[in-house]
């Protein structure tokens, strides 16, 4: 085994790089700017400072954001669809609703294919997959003339009830290489096997869009490596959680639209591991952004179905709530009152504190002007903030509030703190889950600046912050397997289903796994299958996912049937034994283990609390206090601090209020303990 | 008066702003408790739905509406049990309240409103209000008729009634209730989804008092209502004083052939704004009536979509606003009027309060839209199941160009909200229907500097042996205007193609069809916006290479001369022709 396993993750302003040193067995991170012209020479830039000789890295992920960047800024391939004749505008028209109720300029959001590129077949397959209308090849010859005219990049194919019969869509795939062989070629069902001819077709489209220029980033990336000496596999960390190949994300690229946040997910999972906490809520919060995902009963909460900008997305995806609220969100007033967010200063021109023109008070700026981060020493020094700056522009508010500009700055991070609170408690009342039940994980640069005063509006007790908080999401790449999902489309009542059937597709789906995976060199005795079904009740709409215990037979549907009553339950409040049980979707993930390195902890208690690195005002509840300022590094295995205090580590500040005890565990995570009244 | 650059007139601007976040967080939670146990799907998918916190006088803290229509109805009910019971002491811990009654709800009898008392410390501090869209109300026909000429047709009227005393359920009240329901179990299932979500929005505020002190709490909101109070006034200074007058038609009724009336005076006088709707029809035979605290909600839903859509509204809104309704008009329906199909003049209204005021807010206004939910109903056997079906929904269709883009195409109307439609695949899995197309109607946008969205065509195929089939198509007399010369979007239309023939009907209660018959509905575009004339010909063009208008448009309508081989704009000709 060689010596490095490393990870990489692109952020808006910053390049995180995690190194896991076999040798030692500690980790080393390293946070560079992001290079937004040529993203990969960030990366390098970060792999080169830790890393002497490219050869001795073992296993390297890397968390990329060039297709959903490609998407975001409308840089993707030029591209034709081809749909069922009389279906044209399917795309266009979507779903027909206005998510914005009293916006009467309302636009849906320009579709990532204009009309003139879109063509119809002349074909006609029924619900049952039934062919009413032969494909109509004399039709699709004269088509084919106009793409070859035309010149596009890609052709997708999404024809209506394609899930239920592909033959068509196959054929004109074949038609089209007969003809054009240089054209590449997507298919809806083999993106998602699953009924809803829009989202399959969204689906299909964003893929195809961004495929171009994730093939070619990851092409000269790996060619980079390559001459650097790395000839390893690149692995790509996955929407859904998992790892794949950089081969088998340049066909599935869609997979890699939430690459990096994800990393934080799974990385709180392996957290909650190892101090056998199973419900956890995790906040990443950066300079300009908040996402919020789950951890429920040591699995993370993920979603078959999502969507960017409003282009729906049937593909398993990580859970990711995005809260507009951050270290950017702007102060302003109104009818007199003030007011944080929505709005953010973005990256650029950021807080007025970042000194790049921004004249807004943002939730960064109070937090400075507050002493909860440090001038000099923001992201260990790595970037001077500018105090003056930020005095100024909470001065003006200040003014208008008729406040000191402490209490402005105390008053803003606490308005921020409560929404964000707010927000977490929506979205768990949604799934009907209590957040007291849960701990907090709290990372990103801005994570452990507010997560003890979040908790504390949630009436959570309990919260974790990692050692490597700032880098986390890259960390929890590292602790990631391969995983593969795939749906089929297969209504059918639970009561009287055909077993033989349904086994059938089961088997097939796991046939076509366990292939992606042998591609990306996994061992069949590496492979690890969890089958799910869809259900709901007759007539309903939605659907809840539950897993089959065990292979498939009359007692496992019984069980099915069981657990989604329960499900139903727990989900929404009621459910209705007595009712009939609709099978929807039959699902697969499949999961390639890979190994992990050693668990890094220490077995020894130290004795001594540590020292604090100085003493500096900082403001509680509107008044200064002399606080005690510890350093990460200085702290070891069994060690207490007590608030109020702030722990810097290079990439992150953590804010510790009174009444909570910080106790550092065996991998030298943070675990934080809000102490009972009477205590 | 209060200068709103300096805040002085708050205690606490940091408290308040937490409070104020706090409640409107609050009746979100309550409307994902509700969407999250209720048994419809028209509540759950569709959001037929509203919640609200308000304070001890009924005026509003919080709010989150699935639709756009309920802006301020619930505070009615409130007031109107509140009176019917005699006053607040009547109110004990415990307590909840249901009613539909359309004369003093406004909307139609589906429409339920379920209301409890908050108390803190044995005081009382507030109420919680959730309404919902039961499916199955009792009317004539299942769901609800579109023929219906009285209310005592369209279900069951329940005036404010107390269906928990103290805590206890009342269950003979809510069996006489969900009894007369086709879907008894559902509709239990739904009133207990509101009291559970009634019961959410109490333990909130019961937290939030609790942080904060009932003191402290009650300033903050009078602060709070003061910070509503003087945006609306700002707002409202800020358009130009006058009196701003339009009309309009429904096609009809329903059940007689006379179009619908609707008249508005917008009256604008320093911060004041006043809404007269004298002038528009009597009520009328047909199900075109709502009741008077509906109308209300309408006239702020315009207010609103106007003026500030994003930020909330509390009970310091619409101080200043006014709103006259002559009594028994379609806008203040009494008995027995039917009211189920309320909100087809409420979209004429709000789309007219639009027009009137586009002269003097040119930016923020838009030409009308194509007008109305536009539903198409199939019920029958279906052959393979032998098991009934009931297929309802509305189709989507143009929407108003604005000052800065065209207007959106195939988009739902202004009454449904988030609604989405049912995708192809899982409409031929559900309804033995097959849909033959689903696709842009060319042309139908009115033409202007900006464009009015398109319609939609939709053709159904009858796949069971026979059917019924019942339609509200509207707005074929008055279409989609355009605005500062823009044209006008094009009418709706219906063909149902036969053995017997092709007709042509915009309006029917359950008409045989059969298997292999066509159904071919066509919905309305949007208005224009400014003279096409002054559309750039570039944008011409491209409407013309994406097929969202034909050659003959371009010239006819834009003055738009396109050379079809080059595939460019004849700029010569173009103009030559534009200045003739």
């Amino acid at each position: 085994m060689t010596r490095y396993r490393l990870a990489a993750d692109i952020g808006g302003t910053f390049t995180d790089v995690v190194l896991f040193d076999n040798n030692t067995g500690v980790y080393r991170t390293e946070k560079v700017p992001t290079t937004q012209q040529n993203l990969s020479e960030g990366v390098l830039n970060g792999i080169t400072r830790m890393v002497g000789d490219f050869k001795e890295v073992d296993f390297f992920v890397h968390g990329t954001t060039a297709g959903l960047n490609a998407f975001l800024e409308r840089k993707g391939a030029k591209m034709a669809l081809l749909v069922t004749k009389g279906f044209r505008d399917l795309y266009e028209i979507g779903r027909a609703n206005r998510s914005e109720i009293y916006n009467i300029q309302y636009r849906q959001p320009t579709p990532l294919i204009k009309r003139r590129h879109i063509f119809e077949v002349d074909e006609r397959v029924l619900v049952d997959g039934d062919v009413e209308n032969p494909l109509n090849i004399d039709d699709l010859n004269e088509v084919i003339n106009e793409i070859s005219n035309n010149g596009y990049d890609s052709v997708s194919v999404c024809l209506l009830h394609s899930y239920k019969n592909p033959d068509h869509e196959k054929q004109v795939k074949k038609v089209i290489q007969e003809k054009l062989p240089s054209i590449s070629v997507s298919l809806s069902h083999e993106m998602v096997r699953e009924w809803r001819e829009y989202e399959r077709t969204s689906t299909t489209i964003i893929n195809g869009y961004i495929a171009p220029i994730v093939e070619k980033y990851l092409a000269e990336f790996e060619e980079e490596i390559d001459h650097r000496g790395l000839n390893k596999d690149l692995y790509i960390m996955q929407s859904n959680g998992g790892v794949m190949t950089s081969e088998i994300a340049k066909v599935k690229p869609i997979q890699t639209l939430l690459s990096g946040p994800v990393g934080g997910t799974m990385g709180s999972l392996k957290l909650g591991q190892s101090i056998k906490k199973e419900n956890l809520i995790c906040i990443d919060m950066g300079g300009t952004s908040f996402d919020v995902s789950m951890v429920i009963n040591g699995e993370p909460d993920i979603t078959s179905e999502s969507n960017i900008e409003k282009f729906p997305i049937l593909s398993a995806m990580v859970n990711m709530h995005t809260i507009g609220a951050g270290g950017g969100s702007i102060a302003w007033i109104e009818g007199g009152g003030l007011r944080v967010g929505p709005h953010s200063a973005g990256a650029t021109p950021g807080p007025a504190c970042y000194g790049n023109g921004g004249t807004d008070a943002t939730v960064t700026d109070a937090n400075l002007i507050l002493g909860r981060i440090d001038a000099e020493g923001f992201l260990g020094g790595k970037m001077k903030l500018d105090w003056q700056a930020a005095y100024k522009a909470i001065e003006k508010l200040a003014h208008q509030l008729g406040l000191r500009v402490i209490e402005t700055a105390e008053g803003i991070c606490e308005i921020a703190n409560s929404k964000m609170a707010d927000a977490i408690r929506t979205l768990t009342i949604s799934k009907g889950i209590d957040p007291r039940d849960f701990s907090l994980v709290a990372f990103g640069g801005a994570g452990p600046m507010h997560s003890m005063l979040i908790a504390e509006n949630l009436g959570i007790k309990r919260i974790i912050i990692p050692t490597l908080a700032g880098t986390f999401s890259a960390w929890g790449m590292l602790q990631t397997d391969i995983r593969h999902d795939d749906v089929r489309t297969f209504v059918s009542l639970l009561e009287n289903t055909d077993q033989t059937k349904m086994h059938e597709i089961y088997q097939n789906m796991e046939q076509e796994a366990e292939e992606i995976l042998k591609q990306q060199k996994i061992k069949k005795e590496d492979i690890e299958f969890n089958k799910l079904a869809d259900l709901r009740y007759v007539g309903q709409e939605y659907t809840v996912t539950v897993p089959l215990q065990s292979s498939l037979n009359t007692h496992s549907l019984i069980d099915l049937k069981d657990q989604f009553h329960n499900t139903h339950l727990r989900m929404y409040g009621h459910n209705n034994p007595e009712g009939d049980v609709e099978v929807v979707n039959l699902r697969i993930v499949s999961f390639g283990i890979l190994k992990t390195q050693e668990k890094v902890f220490s077995e020894t208690k130290s004795v001594e609390n540590p020292e604090p690195i100085r003493r500096k005002n900082i403001v509680w509840n509107n008044i200064e206090i002399e606080t005690p300022v510890f350093s990460t590094k200085d702290l070891a295995y069994g060690q207490t601090i007590n608030g109020p205090t702030i722990i810097e580590s290079n990439t992150s500040t953590i804010v510790v209020p009174e009444n909570y005890h910080v106790h550092v565990e065996t991998m030298g995570n943070l675990e934080v303990i809000r102490r009972n009244k009477n205590d | 008066m209060i200068n709103t650059k300096s805040a002085t007139f708050l205690e606490n601007p940091i408290t308040t702003e937490i409070i104020r976040n706090a409640l409107i967080s609050a009746a979100e939670e309550m409307n994902e408790s509700l969407a999250r146990s209720s048994f419809s799907p028209i509540i759950y998918e569709m959001k037929d739905c509203s919640v609200g916190i308000y304070n001890e006088n009924a005026e509003l803290l919080g709010q989150s509406s699935g639709l756009p229509m309920f802006l301020g109805n619930l505070d009615v009910c409130i007031i109107e049990t509140t009176r019917f019971i005699g006053g607040n002491k009547h109110y004990k811990p415990g307590d909840i309240y249901i009613m539909n009654d359309s004369y003093l709800a406004g909307s139609h009898l589906n429409d339920i409103t379920v209301i409890s008392p908050i108390f803190f410390e044995k005081e009382l501090v507030g109420f919680s209000a959730t309404r919902a869209h039961w499916l199955d109300i009792g009317a004539k026909d299942p769901g609800y008729p579109m023929d219906a000429t009285e209310i005592y047709q369209e279900g069951v009227r329940i005036p404010p009634t107390k269906i928990y005393d103290g805590g206890e359920p009342r269950k003979d009240i809510i069996n006489l209730i969900t009894i007369n329901s086709r879907m008894t179990k559902d509709a239990l299932g739904d009133l207990n989804a509101q009291i559970a979500a009634c019961r959410t929005g109490e333990k909130r505020l019961n937290d939030i008092i609790n942080k904060h002190g009932l003191k402290t709490f009650r300033r903050s909101i009078k602060d709070i209502f003061m910070q509503s109070e003087l945006l609306d006034k700002e707002q409202i200074s800020s358009i130009p004083d006058g009196i701003y007058e339009e009309v309009g038609y429904l096609d009809n009724d329903g059940v007689t052939d006379e179009p619908v009336l609707v008249k508005v005076t917008v009256t604008i006088k320093g911060e004041h704004l006043k809404i007269d709707l004298t002038g528009s029809s009597e009520q009328r035979q047909g199900m075109t009536n709502c009741g008077q605290a509906q109308t209300v909600s309408a006239c702020r839903v315009a207010f609103k979509h106007l003026i500030g859509p994003n930020s909330p509204v509390t009970g310091g809104n619409f101080k200043t606003m006014d709103i006259v309704v002559p009594k028994r008009t379609i806008f203040s329906a009494e008995e027995p009027a039917a009211c189920g199909w309320y909100f087809t003049s409420l979209g004429l209204l709000i789309d007219l309060i639009i027009k009137a005021l586009s002269p003097v807010l040119k930016e923020q206004s838009a030409a009308a839209h194509y007008g109305d939910s536009m539903v198409i109903t199939v019920a029958g056997q279906d052959d393979k199941t032998k098991s009934s079906f009931l297929y309802v929904e509305p189709t989507a269709g143009g929407w108003g160009a604005f000052s800065e883009n065209d207007g959106q195409s195939g988009l739902i109307n202004n009454s449904n909200g988030d609604f989405k439609n049912l995708p192809v695949e899982v409409l031929e899995g559900k309804y033995p229907l097959k849909v033959n197309s689903y696709g842009l109607r060319k042309n139908s946008g009115g033409a202007g500097k900006t464009r009015g969205g398109l319609g939609v065509i939709r053709e159904y195929e009858i796949r069971s042996e026979s059917a019924n089939l019942s339609l509200w198509f509207e707005r074929s007399l008055d279409p989609a205007w355009g605005i500062f010369e823009g044209n006008t979007g094009y009418p709706p239309k219906v063909t149902i193609e036969s053995s017997q023939g092709q007709e042509q009907i915009l309006k029917v209660n359950s008409k045989l069809v059969q298997r292999g018959d066509f159904v071919r509905v066509e919905t309305g575009g949007g208005g224009g916006f400014g003279h096409p004339f002054t559309r750039l010909p570039e944008l011409v063009l491209e409407d013309y290479l994406d097929g969202y208008i034909d050659i003959d448009t371009a010239l006819v309508e834009y003055g738009v001369v396109i050379d079809i081989n080059l595939q460019e704009v004849n700029q010569q000709k173009t103009k030559e022709y534009r200045n003739k």
